[in-house]
């Protein structure tokens, strides 16, 4: 009979109780993993407590001596990173704050009045010193230029990365934030400014490998934030920080909130309404969106934003009164938002008209979420003849039968090889589907018909209705004789 | 040297229609380096086949962005071709012994499959998220006809669960060799399902894919077994990581113990631990698992060099109560006492 090893408890605790906890051994195997809280009797040794929250991440080391008593290995907080210098985040730096908290009080320029907006970008490290806002510009929904954030603005940085903020006072509206150049090519995004509202946006420049050149702010990670006019951006505010991990939640498509948490960025909405939006998609995603709890939040953010394109997007969801909506002419803020309507167009059209900027964003998004952001579209050149031709998803179906049988297979390269040559976006993309619609009618022995309709079409081409019957008339005008 | 195996590498940096990356092509780059040095891969360069976005830049490709599915597909077919000619001989032969399968860039989680990847090609964008390689089915292909004895495939992108992405197989007929079941694999996978994959400047200014940096850095250090290089990475990736961009990496393998790494570690995990007052009355020791002491040294000249396995451990003066405890993962780690 041997002696038994002498052990102790170890303890490992979260401020958070959804926080993930992984105990791991000297030797780097896992030894036992829990989410709040976390016990274990062992042997004494070096062990470390791994934390994670969501994709955050932070180690503790403890030394174990079963002859001194168990240990408790505590965790208080997890710090992120945002584009917003918030407090508690890693990537803020007293200088940003100070000069967002400042220049958000200050309007550098008036371009209307009763909301505004704030927009402030930064480095996060030190490698080019010059003006951050380079290449970033505002224009009306129409496509009008209306400023020139390194014009207007003020810039700085001392001993600290670059930055450059600038305060504009707007007549509530949409508006395009474009980012002019830069290695991705020119893109912009949608800002609703609301009345009483100032729309806080927070742009960090994207690195580039070891040239400056080309670096532009990324629109794609930043930070948008909500305060009433005057108040100005206070780095401190929880609300601002949980509307940051709330953007991120929806960014990383987690549906896996824990309610309560979600319940109390719904209840903030009145102090920052961003967060209701946030929290509203986020409610979405989960599997069963308590559709009554919904109801109410669309219609407190509708009291508190006014006509604003992401909670008529919201709106749809419901399912109650898409007949009602007005067209939208811009796209909304969020992609999340721009995937309720583009559904909602199948039996809804008019919801997004040809000629609109949302129609014509749709053909140009960029993926990557959670904010819509698109490539501007070019001028248009007025619109392609409309055909004689049936419905949406029959005409589909007649072109899915019209393939050549050398193209009806779908490993077939259309682009290389001739049929799709002269198509380009998504009326390429409709002879793929086409395409995909005569193989698996083959494999199933069925009409092309059976397997299609409008609904189908739009989900798939992921483009509001009207778009995709623009798409089909050229592609139906060139398969189907 | 491994004569006989094979490589493809891929590295998409350059997404037209999607956002741009800054590390698949200096992951792609350094997987070469790798697979070609004596102590690693120890492979000829003319069997590594790599594809990166600066090969088809200038000039632009007249048919859109490459690389495509079917410029891969197309390197993957000339294995394919060698495999069917080699089953052909009378004994039948592999085509090789082992084939590593690299793609890095942007990625999804294809549906219906919660256990794979699928790289994104360039051409791919919105309502064309169906330009894709699927991770596994591919490795499966070469494992089904094996055509290689062993199957290494890594993957460094994001696993993201997007509505609407088609399911898209592989153009090959299937091929089922008996012998497949026998075929050894090695996948690892950079994130799990439907998380994100994170890129960050580990090279100096270089971006640089975390899961790629983790697995090279642990296999130069001597991690040479899929169950080694799991753990190094698993405890990697959370001290490279930003502390908001964590990734959890997932690993499969049908042999934990395959050798993965022709050559000794080329960084060795060393601990430094350099004295700041020196006295040759005291005494360092080093503790490690279940603290026992591992090494032990008097403290005299300025500095003592230890070799240790990846993991955490102890240092310990004779005169003093208390220890520094230090991660030590590969290279030389500093630690003053």
């Amino acid at each position: 009979m041997s002696r038994s090893e002498p052990t102790a408890e170890l303890r490992v605790s979260a401020a958070n109780p959804a926080v993930r906890i992984t105990l791991v051994g000297s030797d780097l195997t896992t030894l036992k993993q829990g989410v709040g809280d976390l016990r274990a009797k062992l042997p004494g040794g070096i062990y470390a407590a791994r934390f994670q929250a969501g994709s955050s991440v932070t180690e503790q080391i403890v030394v174990l001596r079963p002859e001194e008593g168990g240990a408790h290995v505590r965790q208080d907080e997890i710090q992120f990173a945002s584009a917003a210098p918030l407090e508690r985040t890693w990537t803020s730096a007293e200088g940003h704050q100070h000069a967002a908290a400042r220049l958000s009080r200050s309007v550098h320029r008036k371009l209307g009045r009763g909301a505004g907006l704030f927009v402030f970008v930064r480095d996060w490290d030190r490698r080019t010193r010059t003006n951050p806002a380079v290449g970033l510009t505002l224009h009306a929904a129409s496509g009008e230029h209306l400023l020139d954030f390194e014009k207007h603005g003020k810039h700085g940085g001392g001993d600290e990365p670059a930055w450059a903020g600038c305060n504009v006072a707007l007549d509530p509206g949409a508006y395009r934030l474009r980012v002019n150049g830069g290695l991705g090519g020119t893109t912009e995004q949608t800002v609703v400014a609301a009345g009483g509202w100032q729309v806080q946006v927070f742009l960090t420049r994207r690195p580039d490998l070891s040239t400056s050149r080309g670096r532009r702010a990324d629109l794609g990670g930043g930070a948008i934030l909500m305060a009433p006019i005057g108040r100005g951006f206070d780095p401190e505010r929880d609300d601002m920080h949980t509307t940051e991990l709330a953007r991120q939640s929806l960014r990383d498509h987690r549906a896996d909130v824990a309610e309560p948490i979600l319940r109390v960025m719904l209840r903030r909405k009145f102090e920052n309404p961003m967060l209701g939006l946030l929290g509203a998609h986020l409610l979405l995603q989960r599997e069963k969106p308590d559709q009554k709890l919904l109801a109410v939040v669309v219609r407190n953010l509708r009291r508190i934003l006014g006509g604003h394109p992401d909670v008529e997007a919201l709106d749809l969801s419901l399912g109650r009164r898409a007949n009602r909506v007005r067209p939208f002419e811009v796209p909304p803020m969020l992609e999340s938002s721009w995937s309720l309507i583009v559904s909602a167009t199948a039996d809804h059209p008019h919801l997004v008209s040809r000629d609109s900027l949302a129609a014509a964003a749709a053909e140009r998004v960029v993926v990557g979420g959670p904010w819509l952001i698109w490539r501007p579209p070019p001028r248009r050149r007025g619109r392609a003849p409309t055909v004689a031709r049936p419905a949406l998803a029959q005409a589909i179906a007649e072109v899915a039968t019209s393939l050549p049988a050398e193209a009806q297979h779908p490993s077939v390269a259309l682009e290389q090889s001739g049929p799709a040559g002269d198509l380009g976006g998504v009326e390429a993309d409709v002879l793929r589907y086409a395409q995909k619609l005569s193989s698996a009618a083959r494999g199933r022995g069925v009409s092309p018909e059976e397997l299609v309709d409008d609904a189908a079409v739009v989900e798939t081409l992921c483009v509001p209705r009207a778009v995709a019957e623009e798409a089909v008339d050229g592609v139906y005008a060139q398969f189907v004789k | 040297m491994a004569a006989d195996d094979h490589a493809i590498v891929v590295g998409i940096n350059s997404y037209p229609a999607l956002s741009n990356l800054d590390g698949p092509e200096n992951d792609a780059d350094a997987l070469v380096e790798w697979l070609r040095d004596p102590q690693g891969g120890d492979m000829p360069e003319a069997n590594v086949h790599r594809y990166v976005s600066s090969m088809y830049a200038n000039p632009p490709q007249p048919g859109g962005p490459e690389p495509t599915t079917v410029s891969i597909c197309r390197a993957f077919e000339d294995l394919i071709v060698k495999g069917q000619e080699n089953a052909e001989k009378e004994p039948p032969e592999p085509a090789g012994r082992r084939l590593y399968i690299f793609l890095a860039g942007h990625g999804v989680a294809p549906p219906n499959n919660m256990d794979d990847a699928a790289l994104l090609m360039a051409n791919a964008g919105r309502g064309r998220m169906g330009h894709y390689l699927p991770g596994r089915p591919l490795a499966s292909h070469f494992r089904g006809a094996a055509y290689f004895k062993e199957v290494v495939l890594l993957m460094d992108c994001c696993r993201d669960r997007l509505p609407k992405v088609p399911v898209v197989g592989l153009p090959w007929d299937e091929v089922v060799n008996p012998e497949g079941a026998d075929v050894e694999y090695f996948y690892g996978f950079a994130t799990k399902w439907s998380r994100k994959a994170r890129e960050r400047p580990l090279d100096g200014p270089k971006m640089r894919g975390l899961f790629t940096t983790s697995v090279l850095k642990g296999l130069r250090a001597g991690n040479d077994t899929p169950e080694r290089l799991k753990r190094f990475v698993e405890a990697d990736l959370p001290s490279i990581a930003d502390s908001r961009a964590y990734q959890e990496p997932v690993f499969d393998a049908s042999n934990w113990q395959l050798k993965l790494a022709s050559g000794d570690a080329a960084d060795v995990p060393q601990l430094r631990i350099t004295f700041a007052k020196p006295n040759p009355t005291v005494t360092v020791l080093v503790r490690g698992q279940g603290l026992a002491p591992m090494a032990e040294h008097a403290m005299e000249g300025d500095s003592w060099v230890v070799d240790l396995e990846p993991g955490y451990y102890g240092v310990e003066r004779s005169d003093k109560p208390g220890e520094t405890v230090v991660k030590v993962m590969a290279g030389m780690v500093d630690v003053e006492i």
